[in-house]
């Protein structure tokens, strides 16, 4: 009986014809119901590893497996793993012109449950949603991100996470760009996502998005590896002492 | 002789290739023994609209050209000319179909609006024939105050060709609105030109079409403003796919006396495929200062990054192309008459893009 929601094994990654080596060796476990911090040095690969995990097709995975939910993911295209449940909150979200949020939403929602959306449960919930992370309803009808700004856009992720409600979100730097305001906009969105059947791998630099959120394991990635793994107290220690500290120590 | 189809009214430098239509694009030959019958199913004229003598012996040319009016009026096998007397609510509808016995229509039509009357004109095309050719030539006068809607949707199949010329007249306050949706067949040429001659006379023309295989696609629309506070609305929105070749003219023509016109006009093109050719000549002509002319042109690619953003919020390749197409074509769509033909449509362009094959990457 496998429990886990995400079993990452013996995962190499690479990128282009050349196939330079991006990641190499990495194990991680995510259970339901816990968060992970993803931290290291900038280039050291996280969010390859957050890509790679979402099946984006400018990587390769070379060796290892990528299981979710029980289910061999590892070559997948993301659509795939979206509807079993994976979400990423993308560093710099694509602007698809054409497209409203509103409707982009009401499809993408009907494609990951499978089911027909009912159109008036879903506009009530998705002006509360907005409401809750201050955007401006009138960002309903405008184009998918064309023109919002940086703070805009990740707040277009963070609505997009609560709409969707995935099994497992992967938080790629949601509160880089963002004012102390909005950072904490978006924290209470991450903390009204998460619950005891859901789980969080979140990379950030300054964890100003972790606040009110027990953190169960931090991963220290250096150099295409997990060097080190700990308890949440490793993200004030990082944050204090920088990474020479934490490096060197054998991952768990 | 092709060289008449489509012409840009000032050309610009031949090596674009956009001054006039390709040599392909050229009319057909007419076979011996003629076209045969044309199949077309026309609802009954309602009260207020009645068959009429042509009046349009000076009319002005479509935008497609003087040439191919000419051809057209000779060579139709379907001809109607309908005078309109007073404001009238149902459409009115023609739908040509194209199958073996019945693998060409070429048809005139001349619409006579009076003075503050209204009517929808509805034209369908569907149907497929092997060397199949559907040519129209459409010619409407708005009287005064008069509004004329032209609502033209071409379905069809892969291997009949297909020119469209429309030439319109508008008289004071009086407006033709056309809704072009062309979205078929293997050629594809069409030319619209609004003559806007009296003063607070309109052209709006909301137009979609969708290209694929190696087909030819050829678009000349061209408004013409001699009198004050005339106004023009142009705008297109397109999705190219396979090796899909199209050319936009559209023509906002400010000529003395235009004083206060407004002419803006726009494309909106979505390329599929990198072996895609896309070309867009937008023109402003002004011989008036006091004017306002806009063109804007947008060319967007779903390109690999777009579309694994797509991809990573549950949609399927085949659904976020859809979902892309389906917000270019609605304001279009959305002014068809009739659920069933807006039904019909989206069935249409979405088999089509089902049938699409991206290259792989």
């Amino acid at each position: 009986m496998n429990s886990a929601l995400l079993q990452v094994k013996d995962l190499q990654v690479t990128v282009g014809e050349e196939r330079k080596v991006l990641l190499d060796g990495v194990n991680l476990t995510v259970n339901p119901g816990e968060v992970h911090v993803l931290m290291g040095h900038n280039g050291a690969g996280k969010s390859t590893l957050m890509s790679a995990l979402m099946g984006d097709p400018r990587y390769t995975v070379t060796r290892g497996q990528i299981l979710f939910r029980g289910q061999d993911v590892t070559h997948e295209p993301a659509d795939v793993r979206a509807r079993l449940g994976m979400f990423l909150s993308f560093q710099t979200p694509e602007e698809i012109p054409g497209i409203t949020l509103e409707n982009f939403l009401r499809t993408a929602q009907g494609a990951v449950t499978g089911q027909p959306v009912k159109v008036m449960a879903f506009r009530h919930e998705l002006a509360r949603q907005m409401q809750a992370l201050q955007i401006d309803p009138a960002y309903a009808d405008r184009y998918l991100n064309v023109g919002f700004s940086g703070g805009e856009k990740k707040k277009s992720e963070m609505l997009q996470l609560l709409m969707l409600k995935p099994k497992l979100a992967l938080l790629d730097e949601t509160d880089s760009g963002l004012d102390v305001d909005a950072v904490k906009t978006v924290a209470a969105g991450v903390r009204a996502y998460h619950n005891d059947d859901n789980a969080l791998l979140i990379i950030t630099h300054n964890a100003k998005i972790l606040e009110g959120l027990t953190v169960d394991y931090v991963h220290v990635l250096d150099n295409a590896r997990i060097v080190r793994t700990g308890s949440g107290a490793l993200v004030t220690e990082i944050l204090q002492e920088g990474f020479a500290s934490v490096k060197g120590d054998a991952a768990k | 002789m092709n060289t008449t189809l489509n012409r840009l009214p000032v050309p610009t430098w031949n090596r674009l290739g956009v001054n006039f239509a390709p040599a392909a694009a050229a009319l057909p030959a007419v076979p011996d023994g003629g076209w045969g019958a044309a199949q077309v199913a026309e609802s009954p004229l309602p009260a207020g609209v009645c068959a009429a003598a042509p009046d349009f012996a000076d009319f002005s040319a479509s935008g497609v050209g003087a040439d191919a009016d000419a051809w057209v009026r000779q060579n139709a096998n379907f001809v109607r000319h309908i005078a309109v007397n007073e404001a009238v609510s149902a459409p009115l509808l023609y739908e040509t179909t194209l199958d073996a016995a019945h693998p060409a229509a070429v048809e005139y039509l001349t619409v006579d609006a009076a003075a503050h009357t209204r009517l929808t004109v509805v034209q369908v095309l569907r149907g497929d024939a092997e060397n199949g050719a559907a040519a129209q030539l459409t010619r409407i006068r708005a009287g005064q105050g008069a509004v004329v809607t032209l609502v033209q949707v071409q379905l069809l199949g892969s291997r009949v060709r297909r020119w469209n010329a429309v030439a319109a007249e508008t008289a004071q306050g009086g407006k033709v609105e056309q809704v072009r949706l062309e979205l078929g067949g293997a050629l594809t040429v069409c030319g619209t030109r609004a003559f806007l001659h009296s003063r607070h006379a309109a052209y709006e023309l909301t137009a979609a079409y969708y290209g694929s295989g190696k087909q030819l696609l050829d678009f000349n629309d061209v408004s013409v403003h001699t009198a004050k506070d005339t106004v023009c609305e142009m705008h297109t929105a397109g999705v190219l796919t396979d090796e899909a070749d199209k050319i936009l003219r559209g023509t906002v023509d400010f000529q003395r006396g235009a004083v206060n016109g407004i002419g803006h006009e726009s494309e909106d093109v979505l390329l599929f495929d990198p072996r895609v050719r896309n070309r867009t000549a937008p023109l402003i002509l002004c011989r008036e200062e006091r004017v306002e002319g806009q063109h804007a042109a947008s060319v967007g690619r779903l390109d690999e990054a777009k579309l694994y953003y797509l991809r990573s919020r549950g949609l399927s390749a085949a659904q976020a192309r859809r979902l892309m197409v389906d917000a270019r074509f609605a304001p279009a769509i959305e002014k068809l008459p009739g659920e069933a033909l807006r039904q019909e449509v989206r069935h249409f362009v979405a088999e089509r893009l089902d049938a699409y094959e991206p290259l792989d990457r």
